[in-house]
């Protein structure tokens, strides 16, 4: 794959994830979009931290807020069982040889994304499980978008 | 640097005061002299037992193991072991003697007046706080047993930090022996009845040069180096540094404090970790997770640092230095990419508790954010990507002096990483066991029928987890060991950390002195004072001061303590007169003081002073 094709792929993940958070409706849709986002952004993280260079603590740190903040939604008392969008955002998630800065970028606006949809999600959900799940996500999103454009989490 | 106090602030304040030498009461009317010098000897006997007591209290604290030896067996002990059973024993002649003529350590004479007692009052002082610092590190378990309360505990109780510590001890009794006794014996006029407390204070000095004279013979025996002298005083306050806070736009070596400041702190905040695994709220995945990957941010960024440091290292000429410090970064990337194995381990792991955030965690995060201002000149944004700027060698190490400094940092750091390796492992073996590691159920194959979110994390995950932290273990001490190295080669004050683990191992080893391959120049001999003898004393009292004529008095000074001490070494014990009729009077007393403060282990056998039928052991303290 060229890197053109590559960065297409990326902003297709990208793409495809946030599409996924701004087209779900009703709290288990956004909580199954957004588990889909954090399990996702792992191995995209994983896959880039050694080539991250002067972004390494960055990539790093954020990986462990994508599991924490994986961890968090998976106790919303909300959360279907299975989520339908699994598999086919699995399925796009971009390769090693993608540019860091791009792959920062893009999480950096995903994360974003993710923290607004689950603050939401917490001020109309009812039951209290569901409320702290998604504070605590919404914290660890944010702390995702802090980390990858220079800002103190 | 971390601004906090340590053993040796108070000791030096000890030794400032007891270099100086007693003054004399200023010259009055004859009568009025008698009543000072009266005073003074009652004020300095008080100030001494003061002394003594918390001497004592030093040395009962490194017998607590061979305190029961009896008498017969203490030939089978280790010279510092005797040499610290005998100091007990002088220190509790010492008081008991003191005691008997009224002497109180808690002044019921008032303030001291008087200028040695003022400064002997000082010097306990001083010696009190020395010994409340160090018991910091200490603290009473459920049981009521001291247990070790911090790292430095098991650095305290080794056999070199002891070793030194009875040398401090000693060093004390000899500054203190001849200002007491040269007061004891003056000739100045008194007041009708103090010479049996007169005599009373000169015993207790003798019993401090007794003291001195079973130290330095362990100190022949089996030397204490300067490097264990320098350990004792850079045992710090248990307490935890304040939180350095960037602001930003530090130089190199404010960066290098906060550095050590925050690696002090994840050292401090680190050790609780395995004890507390079982039940703390705090032993989270959020925590293991930060913990790990901001290691592996310290690591990288220590990683950077070396190699800038190797560069301008070679650039100085140090060849040498630079090659170690190359090796040094290797080792660094190899830590780092272990803690990374480590981070990767809780992508698939969780804990019981969320949302709570360990101190240690915290801390790790400051190091991280201290070691990346550091290592990098501009901060992490999406636009400089991973061409980020780091710092040059030049703006690293202006001047090739400056080089020690940011080692020393660096080291402090990947100290901390290897201590928070090894209570990170401990951590996730006790929370294992506990059932408290957990997996996502979505984790778990389509088998597993669990109708929760999470489940309990299947042995082969617990195993591959602490499989990864022993590695990363391994990979830290290894790192801290390459930097090290360079310290040691740079005298970098980090060596510090190095001292203290191989005082700790030695003494693991039971083999502190087979340990030593050389036989250091003993450090104890340097502050030996000259201290004139009878005759000599005479000639200055005189007014003498041809050098000539005071070399002469010296030399028959020590041809009379030879003389005395083979004498008496010849003497049956028959023949030989109860010692305490010899310091009955204040010229044959000036003689035996003289002898004893040769420290010649002969004399203070055949000529220690009488023992005191109520000396004891000084009774036990409560913790504070």
């Amino acid at each position: 794959m060229s890197n053109k094709e590559q960065e297409a792929d990326d902003m297709n993940w990208t793409t495809w994830a946030q599409e996924a958070l701004n087209q779900a409706s009703g709290l288990d849709e956004i909580l199954c979009a957004a588990y889909d986002a954090f399990e996702d952004m792992l191995p995209v993280i994983r896959g880039h931290e050694d080539q991250a260079g002067g972004m390494f603590a960055a990539f790093v740190l954020s990986a462990a807020s994508a599991a924490d903040g994986r961890d968090a939604v998976a106790t919303a008392p909300s959360l279907p069982p299975l989520c339908p969008h699994e598999r086919a955002i699995a399925a796009g998630r971009p390769d090693g040889e993608a540019r860091v800065e791009d792959v920062a970028r893009g999480l950096a606006s995903l994360s974003e994304l993710l923290a607004s949809r689950l603050v939401d999600a917490a001020r109309s959900a009812a039951d209290p499980g569901d409320q702290a799940a998604c504070t605590e996500a919404a914290r660890h999103a944010a702390n995702i978008h802090a980390l990858l454009t220079g800002g103190e989490p | 640097v971390t601004g906090r106090a340590t053993f040796g602030d108070f000791m030096r304040v000890a030794a400032r005061y007891l270099g100086t030498l007693a003054d004399l009461p200023p010259a009055v009317g004859r009568r009025r002299q008698a009543a000072a010098m009266t005073r003074q000897v009652r004020e300095a006997s008080d100030g001494l037992l003061r002394v003594i007591s918390v001497m004592a209290r030093y040395v009962a604290d490194i017998n607590t193991a061979f305190a029961d030896v009896p008498a017969r067996d203490r030939h089978l002990l280790s010279a510092w072991a005797r040499a610290s059973i005998e100091a007990q024993e002088a220190l509790g002649n010492a008081a008991a003697f003191l005691r008997e003529g009224g002497a109180d350590q808690d002044a019921p004479h008032g303030t001291p007046q008087t200028p040695l007692a003022i400064r002997l009052h000082a010097v306990a002082a001083s010696l009190t706080t020395g010994r409340d610092l160090v018991h910091t590190h200490f603290a009473p378990g459920s049981d009521g047993v001291r247990r070790d309360h911090s790292d430095w505990a098991p650095v305290i109780t080794s056999d070199r930090v002891t070793h030194a510590l009875l040398g401090e001890l000693a060093c004390c009794a000899r500054q203190i022996a001849p200002q007491g006794a040269e007061l004891a014996l003056s000739r100045a006029p008194v007041q009708r009845g103090t010479g049996a407390a007169r005599r009373r204070l000169n015993a207790a000095c003798q019993w401090l040069w007794v003291l001195d004279a079973a130290v330095q013979a362990a100190q022949r025996e089996d030397p204490v180096p300067p490097d264990d002298r320098q350990l004792l005083y850079a045992i710090p306050v248990n307490a935890r540094p304040s939180r350095p806070i960037p602001r930003g736009g530090e130089p190199v070596t404010a960066l290098c404090n906060g550095v050590i400041v925050a690696a002090e702190r994840v050292r401090h905040a680190a050790r609780p970790l395995p004890a507390q695994a079982t039940w703390s709220p705090a032993m989270t995945s959020t925590s293991c997770r930060l913990s790990a990957a901001a290691a592996a941010a310290v690591s990288q960024n220590c990683e950077i640092l070396l190699r800038s440091l190797a560069a301008r290292a070679a650039q100085h000429g140090s060849r040498g230095t630079s090659a170690q410090l190359v090796e040094s970064a290797d080792a660094a990337a190899r830590a780092s990419a272990s803690w990374l194995r480590a981070a990767h381990g809780w992508d698939l792991v969780t804990t019981d508790t969320r949302g709570y955030l360990s101190q240690a965690a915290a801390d790790m995060k400051d190091l991280a954010r201290w070691t990346e201002r550091f290592a990098y000149t501009e901060p992490a944004e999406t636009t400089s990507g991973p061409s980020r700027a780091t710092r040059s060698p030049a703006d690293l190490a202006p001047q090739s002096g400056d080089i020690p400094i940011v080692v020393a940092a660096v080291h402090h750091a990947c100290e901390a990483l290897t201590r928070l390796a090894d209570a990170e492992s401990g951590q996730i073996e006790a929370a294992g066991r506990a059932g408290r590691l957990l997996v996502p159920t979505r984790s778990l194959p389509d088998t597993f029928d669990i109708p929760r979110p999470f489940a309990q994390a299947p042995p082969d995950r617990i195993d591959s987890l602490l499989f990864t932290y022993r590695d990363v273990g391994t990979a830290s001490a290894g790192a801290t060991a390459k930097v090290a190295t360079v310290a040691e080669t740079v005298s970098a004050h980090s060596r510090i950390l190095t001292a203290a683990k191989n005082a700790v191992n030695a003494s693991r080893e039971g083999s502190a002195a087979n340990a030593r391959n050389h036989r250091p120049e003993p450090v104890m001999t340097n502050d030996r004072r000259h201290h004139p003898g009878p005759v000599e004393r005479v000639l200055y009292d005189l007014g003498v001061t041809s050098p000539a004529l005071l070399q002469r008095g010296s030399a028959i000074d020590q041809a009379s303590q030879q003389l005395i001490t083979d004498a008496a070494e010849t003497l049956s014990l028959r023949q030989a007169r109860p010692i305490e009729e010899l310091s009955r009077s204040p010229g044959t007393a000036e003689l035996i003081n003289h002898v004893l403060a040769s420290a010649d282990s002969r004399a203070t056998a055949q000529l220690r002073p009488p023992t005191h039928p109520q000396a004891e052991a000084e009774p036990p303290q409560a913790e504070p």
